[in-house]
């Protein structure tokens, strides 16, 4: 770098309660580079960002932006978080004026419609022209929100600073919406803004960033540039070991057994419409769509969590209708959900409470709870699942996104489920845990459970799943199985292009 | 492999052996030793009148029926709701197990079980309306504990109950002193025992703790948490109730005056419990320490001549003090 870099990170550490988890950080970023974060879940990256912002002080070494040492809310820096950081119940345009303040008029009134225009003019100039600045955040779809988030750190950037960071802004993103955001930060890169994208996904990574960072075990391990390096390379310093891709054998693809385990007809929601579909024991099922097309409320009404408004349901022979997931659960239907934090698990709660809620009565044994029996359970369950740190009592909310993941996947399979949902089994886990997260379904695929895994990621489908379902506004629009469950056709059955796909409708 | 046996001795390895959790070993047991503190330093203030029986038996004697209050209480905040209608509820049990003896004559076991029965349903009553309608517990249940309030007003016109009750035996379930303990202390012991076994030693103690720390998980987990909520309501009328029965046999009548007088005590003593034994967690052991704590304060600040409004001061502090400690433990363990 040939000019003073916009970020200049020298010699970074960081202990965080006796743990050394920045070692000795060296980074710069330039203007008008868009510079990519790699590493595993605990490799750093949060503790990083996490200095970058000012959330934590750092132990030795120091951080310069634009040649300035970093200031507390001086707003060197912009950030787009992980989780957005949006006020579900304000507006649009409420929530891209709380980081610069609102305008308000000659009686400190707030000057509602110019913000609301201000608002609308910097979505449009992130090709978001469609968002109503009044809109509650509560009723923007995923994708919306995030364009909003990005707005409201690209107007801290007018106000002065030029380096954005960005956590892995595509986590709850569609593949198909991400060349959009894509073309919002080459947007901004062009006028001169430097950025900090943090990601899982080596794929995205090399079509948008000019450097890379690898980061692992709090070293940072290597910068590459982009053009000089290949994706195994990546993911080879990320592993720390040659990543062994996917965890199918090619045997496998395409079997199917007669005996169908659940089975729907016309089954319709408040969303979906005339779903009809069958699965067969051993099988792995993908289900994928855009934002908004309905595979989690098909997953929801199939696991009792909302009411199916119409059509019927068979598990194993039986009709069913499960309204309350107690009922689902007790009938051998597990469900991994997508909102982790939301509804997926007790955080409070230590990691062993969140693998036995599903069924507490078993260690009841003359009239006691029997903790060593149900320690002793969790302790085989976080060894099988190679669950890092392996201490089942430790708070669930200590441990990092994989291996809360792997510990709500054995949650489930420690009941033998004849049936498991994973929706979206594989957002903010790292690419470790992701290969133990995918050989578990695929094991529990293999001891006669039908599996459903819902997922963006069509690679990944392409590589765990015998058939995939492509939902489309509420329908199952495309089925493409064996040698037709390809990355690319399901991209493109998702977005409806018409291919050679087997179209159902 | 060898990449991933390093990380974890990194993410906690080293600090495993000095921290079983997320804690340090000493925390759950820091209101044992603010306790002990707390004695020695009124026995050197006041060594003539605190260290002695008489002053013991005030603190056993306040104890008992804000114990039982706090049992009932302690349930329904396990379970992730409140329920602030509670002393109230003990009021109209007390009262309604006097009427039915003293108007009605009837014997007293069954008024007793009518009146713990009609408190039950009291807290069933709340649990439904919070289950069903969504409010805010807090809400609702305030609006139950004035409505409740009022009612016993309007009903007793501010007269206590006391004619026509069995006073003999009445005497015999409360005046007894086994190993010089007031019987009413063992009422407290054998209703706090039951409430831990079933809180923390029963899959429903565990699922009312699911449900409380995050209903929307329980559900997904296949816990029916409107069901559990509705039994944790329905639990704490009934501990409610108890309590009002045992308040009417240390009174040996039916007073309209006690119950409302122990919200504010009964849920300060309740929160407290977080700060001990189960960090965090409401829980009936951190209960009882707390009561202790309270009560060993208050009554040590009247023997050094504190001024009158001086046990709130120290009420409303320790329950400050302690639950920031706790939450900035938590936080820095992070």
């Amino acid at each position: 770098m040939n000019q003073n870099p916009l970020l200049s990170v020298v010699d970074l550490h960081k202990t965080l309660i006796g743990n050394h988890i920045l070692q000795g950080i060296n980074l710069t970023v330039a203007q008008a580079e868009i510079h990519a974060l790699m590493g595993g879940n605990g490799a750093g990256k949060s503790t990083l960002i996490k200095c970058l912002s000012g959330y934590w002080s750092i132990d030795k070494g120091s951080i310069k932006v634009n040649g300035a040492a970093l200031q507390l809310g001086a707003k060197q820096i912009a950030f787009v978080q992980q989780d957005l950081g949006l006020i579900q119940s304000l507006s649009v345009a409420e929530n891209i004026s709380l980081g610069v303040g609102y305008q308000t008029g000659s009686f400190g009134n707030i000057r509602w419609r110019e913000m609301n225009a201000a608002a609308a003019d910097l979505l449009a100039g992130l090709g978001h022209s469609g968002i109503d600045p009044r809109a509650e955040i509560g009723r923007l779809n995923l994708v919306q929100r995030t364009a909003v988030a990005i707005a409201r750190a690209t107007q801290g950037l007018k106000v002065g600073a030029k380096l954005l960071v960005l956590d892995e802004p595509t986590a709850a993103l569609p593949s198909t919406e991400i060349g959009a955001l894509f073309e919002t930060l080459e947007r901004l890169r062009a006028t001169g803004i430097g950025m900090i994208y943090v990601s899982h996904h080596p794929s995205e990574v090399f079509r948008l960033c000019d450097r890379i960072s690898v980061l692992r075990e709090g070293k940072l391990i290597a910068t590459k540039n982009t053009k000089e390096t290949s994706e195994a390379q990546i993911v080879e310093l990320m592993l720390g070991r040659t990543l062994q891709k996917t965890v199918k054998t090619p045997g496998q693809k395409g079997q199917q057994t007669a005996a169908p385990v659940l089975s729907l007809t016309g089954v319709c929601g408040q969303k979906i419409k005339d779903i009809t579909l069958t699965i067969g024991k051993g099988e792995v099922v993908g289900l994928t769509g855009l934002q908004g097309s309905g595979c989690t409320e098909l997953a929801e009404i199939i696991f009792g969590a909302q009411s199916c408004e119409a059509g019927k349901m068979v598990l194993d022979g039986q009709p069913v209708v499960f309204a309350h997931p107690a009922e689902a659960v007790a009938a051998g239907v597990g469900m991994v959900t997508e909102d982790r934090h939301g509804n997926g698990s007790f955080a409070e709660a230590s990691l062993g409470e969140n693998i036995t809620a599903t069924d507490l009565r078993r260690f009841f044994r003359n009239g006691w709870m029997t903790g060593t029996a149900e320690a002793a359970e969790v302790d085989g369950l976080v060894a099988d699942f190679k669950v890092q740190p392996p201490h089942g009592q430790r708070r669930f909310s200590s441990f990092s996104g994989g291996n809360q993941q792997k510990a709500i996947l054995a949650k489930w399979m420690r009941l033998n489920p004849r049936l498991l949902i994973c929706d979206q089994p594989d957002i903010g886990v790292d690419i470790g845990s992701k290969n133990v997260i995918y050989a578990a379904l695929r094991d529990a695929a293999a001891k006669g459970a039908a599996v459903i895994v819902i997922s963006n990621q069509h690679d990944d489908l392409e590589a765990i799943c015998d058939r995939v379902l492509v939902m489309r506004a509420g329908r199952i629009v495309a089925e493409l199985s064996g040698a037709d469950a390809t990355e690319h056709k399901i991209s493109l059955a998702t977005i409806g292009t018409q291919v050679q796909v087997k179209e159902l409708t | 492999m060898t990449s991933q046996t390093t990380l974890s001795t990194q993410l906690g390895g080293a600090t495993r052996q000095k921290k079983p959790d997320w804690m340090t070993p000493a925390a759950p047991y820091g209101m044992v030793f603010l306790l002990i503190a707390e004695l020695i330093f009124f026995t050197v203030m006041a060594p003539e009148t605190f260290a002695t029986r008489a002053s013991f038996n005030v603190v056993v004697s306040n104890s008992a029926i804000l114990g039982l209050i706090v049992m009932a209480l302690l349930v329904s905040l396990i379970a992730g709701e409140i329920d602030a209608s509670l002393p109230a509820v003990l009021t109209v049990a007390s009262l309604s197990a006097a009427a039915l003896m003293s108007h009605l004559g009837w014997p007293l076991v069954p008024a007793v079980m009518a009146s713990i029965l009609v408190a039950s349903c009291i807290g069933l009553c709340n649990g439904l309306l919070v289950v069903k309608f969504r409010v805010p517990s807090l809400i609702t249940t305030l609006g139950t504990f004035t409505i409740l309030t009022a009612a016993i007003t309007g009903l007793a016109s501010g007269r206590v109950i006391e004619a026509g009750l069995p006073k003999e035996t009445l005497k015999l379930l409360s005046k007894p002193k086994p190993l010089g303990l007031p019987l009413t202390l063992y009422y407290l012991m054998i209703v706090a025992v039951i409430v831990w076994y079933v809180t923390e030693h029963t899959p429903l103690g565990r699922q009312w703790k699911a449900i409380g720390s995050s209903a929307p998980a329980a559900r997904m987990a296949g816990i029916r948490s409107d069901r559990l909520k509705l039994q944790a309501f329905a639990a704490g009328g009934f501990l409610a109730g108890i309590a009002g029965t045992v308040q009417l046999f240390k009174a040996r009548l039916g007073s309209p005056n006690v119950g409302p007088d122990l919200l504010f005590p009964g849920l300060t003593t309740a929160f407290l419990s977080a700060a001990a034994f189960r960090l965090g967690t409401y829980n009936v052991r951190g209960a009882i320490l707390s009561i202790a704590v309270i009560q060993f304060g208050i009554t040590g600040l009247i023997l050094i001549c504190a001024p009158y409004w001086m046990d709130q001061i120290f009420t409303g502090s320790a329950l400050i003090l302690s639950l920031a400690i706790v939450r900035v433990m938590r936080r820095s363990s992070q």
